[in-house]
């Protein structure tokens, strides 16, 4: 699921169904990961972006840019999978990705230490803050994810038993992901109670074409996320200022795996990668996942610069690795590289510290509503302006004409 | 993934030269029709940046009764899946890392300008040299790769 401090406005699948009432305690394997739940006072959830997060609030504050919980038409999802009705399920892959699944690679990687503690005791003053904020949203998008998965993988468990499973034991990842961020927290003495997390946030809706195209994305990009994070931390140990960050190399391949399945997913539905529609709302994706990514990071600017990163080097990199690969599968995808797009990008940072900062102001309700008007269209704008600029044309060579499967 | 038997080449302007420092498999490994042989294990030690075989597939050669064992592969262009891109190389260190930690024994292999490819000529045609293979028993994992 989503990767570190990426949150995206309408990108972080979440289910809602059947999980309303229930606390999340899943078994992986031969470990349990136990979500732990403290009261909302002592860990209040998703902070206000730009805003310092006050101890014993306990509404949660969504805006655009936090991390969102996500629904899907699961009887629609039913339909897609059931292979009486879809003959382009290739079986055979899937079979060969849940093999894969079921290898599970990192089964015994994601353990403490004490150095943890210590590091986190560190840590003082606005650094610190952060980090727990940085920690507190990473927990979040990936606790979002395992919810999703896990409902999925029970609601299409009798129309397609093995992508059902693949979902199980994606959720399977996500949810460790999660206990070990939120395992994190603990050594800022605070947790996340995710129960309180399941219930109480909102849901939003997304037709199951939209999650196939979000969450492929955020699967890549959170692996482009997390391998350049560990790259530049091991190539400058200094800024290695928490242990969590060692464990990135071997998270990202998750992501990875993750998304090399929603890549199967979407080829196993053809109608999405093939025709104009899909070209269009590619490119919508890409567009809006990476503007959510730049907007939060440049918003965090110090978090990235406490790693020692150049936030908006960092988010450029991550940007066009992503876009390549996401090349390989969608039908368009953006001339990221063209320097206007950077452009674009940067003055969308500065109209939303605008906002920001209007919202930050002492006027009443109505005067910060009227202000920030102006500004909210020219963000529009930009946006809109960064994508009607031509798009590259790409897609799977496996609908490439090629000769018949070769057999000896 | 791509589906076995699929293959694509992607365009290059210039052939790399031969990288002489690659891992290289025995001579033996050469899959001829009434010889069963076993391939020489080496630790595969891969200095080049290698890269995501998304684009690859997979034909099986044919069974052998004299061998007891299926062989898989997979084939790419040498700068293709070696330089262009970084992920091959961390999936086959994460593999070789799950290997030693569950003491597996090692069933894949990294071949660089197979000999077998010779009796493949529809696939020797449309690639470009020099060639690399990623061989393994285990035919869901190249299904996967």
């Amino acid at each position: 699921m989503a990767s570190s401090a990426m949150e995206l406005s309408l990108l972080n699948p979440a289910a809602m169904r059947g999980l309303s009432a229930a606390k999340p305690r899943v078994v992986s394997s031969r470990r349990i990961v136990r979500f732990r739940v403290a009261s909302s006072a002592a860990a209040p959830p998703a902070a206000k972006p730009g805003t310092p997060k006050k101890r014993g609030k306990t509404e949660i504050q969504e805006t655009l840019l936090t991390p969102r919980f996500y629904t899907t038409d699961f009887d629609e999802m039913e339909r897609l999978f059931n292979a009486e009705i879809n003959k382009q399920l290739n079986q055979e892959e899937f079979d060969a990705l849940l093999q894969e699944f079921k290898t599970d690679y990192n089964q015994t990687h994601f353990v403490r230490n004490p150095e943890f503690k210590a590091a986190a005791d560190k840590m003082e003053g606005p650094l610190r803050q952060i980090f727990v904020e940085f920690l507190e949203r990473s927990c979040t998008a990936e606790f979002s994810g395992f919810l999703l998965y896990k409902e999925l993988g029970r609601r299409l468990k009798k129309t397609n038993p093995v992508v059902a499973e693949i979902f199980s034991l994606m959720s399977r990842d996500e949810a460790r992901h999660a206990g070990f961020l939120n395992k994190g927290l603990s050594d800022f003495n605070l947790a996340l109670d995710l129960g309180f997390l399941t219930k109480a946030r909102k849901y939003t809706f997304f037709k199951p074409k939209f999650i196939f195209y979000a969450t492929y994305l955020s699967e890549k990009i959170g692996y482009w996320r997390y391998i350049t994070i560990f790259r530049h931390l091991k190539a400058n140990p200094e800024y290695q200022v928490y242990p969590i960050f060692k464990y990135f190399e071997n998270w990202c391949q998750d992501e990875n795996r993750h998304g090399d399945f929603f890549s199967a997913l979407l080829k196993a539905q053809p109608q999405f990668l093939n025709d104009w529609k899909a070209k269009l709302w590619s490119r919508f994706f890409c567009l809006s996942v990476y503007v959510t990514m730049y907007l939060n990071d440049c918003q965090r600017t110090t978090f990235y610069e406490g790693i020692g990163l150049d936030t908006k080097e960092f988010d450029m990199h991550v940007i066009i690795e992503t876009n390549r690969t996401t090349a390989r599968i969608f039908p368009a995808v953006l001339d990221v590289e063209n320097p206007e797009f950077k452009r674009k990008l940067d003055r969308m940072v500065e109209i939303n510290k605008k906002i920001i900062a209007i919202g930050e102001s002492d006027d009443i309700p109505l005067v910060k509503n009227l202000k920030r008007i102006p500004h909210v269209a020219a963000l529009v704008s930009e946006i809109i302006a960064a994508y009607l600029m031509p798009p590259i044309e790409s897609g799977s060579v496996d609908f490439a004409e090629f000769e018949p499967q070769l057999v000896y | 993934m791509v589906a076995p038997a699929t293959l694509s080449l992607r365009p290059f302007a210039t052939l790399a030269p031969s990288r002489a420092a690659l891992p290289r498999v025995g001579a033996g490994f050469a899959l001829p029709p009434a010889v069963s042989c076993q391939p020489r294990r080496r630790r595969l030690s891969l200095r080049a940046v290698a890269v995501d075989s998304d684009q690859q597939g997979s034909p099986e050669p044919p069974d052998q009764e004299a061998k007891p064992k299926k062989y898989h592969f997979l084939v790419a262009n040498a700068k293709f899946m070696l330089d262009e891109e970084e992920h091959f190389q961390e999936q086959l260190k994460e593999k070789l890392r799950l290997y030693g930690e569950r003491e597996k024994e090692q069933d894949f292999w990294l071949v660089v300008e197979p000999k077998f490819l010779d009796r493949f000529p529809n696939i020797t045609k449309r690639l470009k040299r020099p060639a690399v293979a990623l061989v393994s028993t285990d035919g869901n994992w190249i299904t996967n790769a």
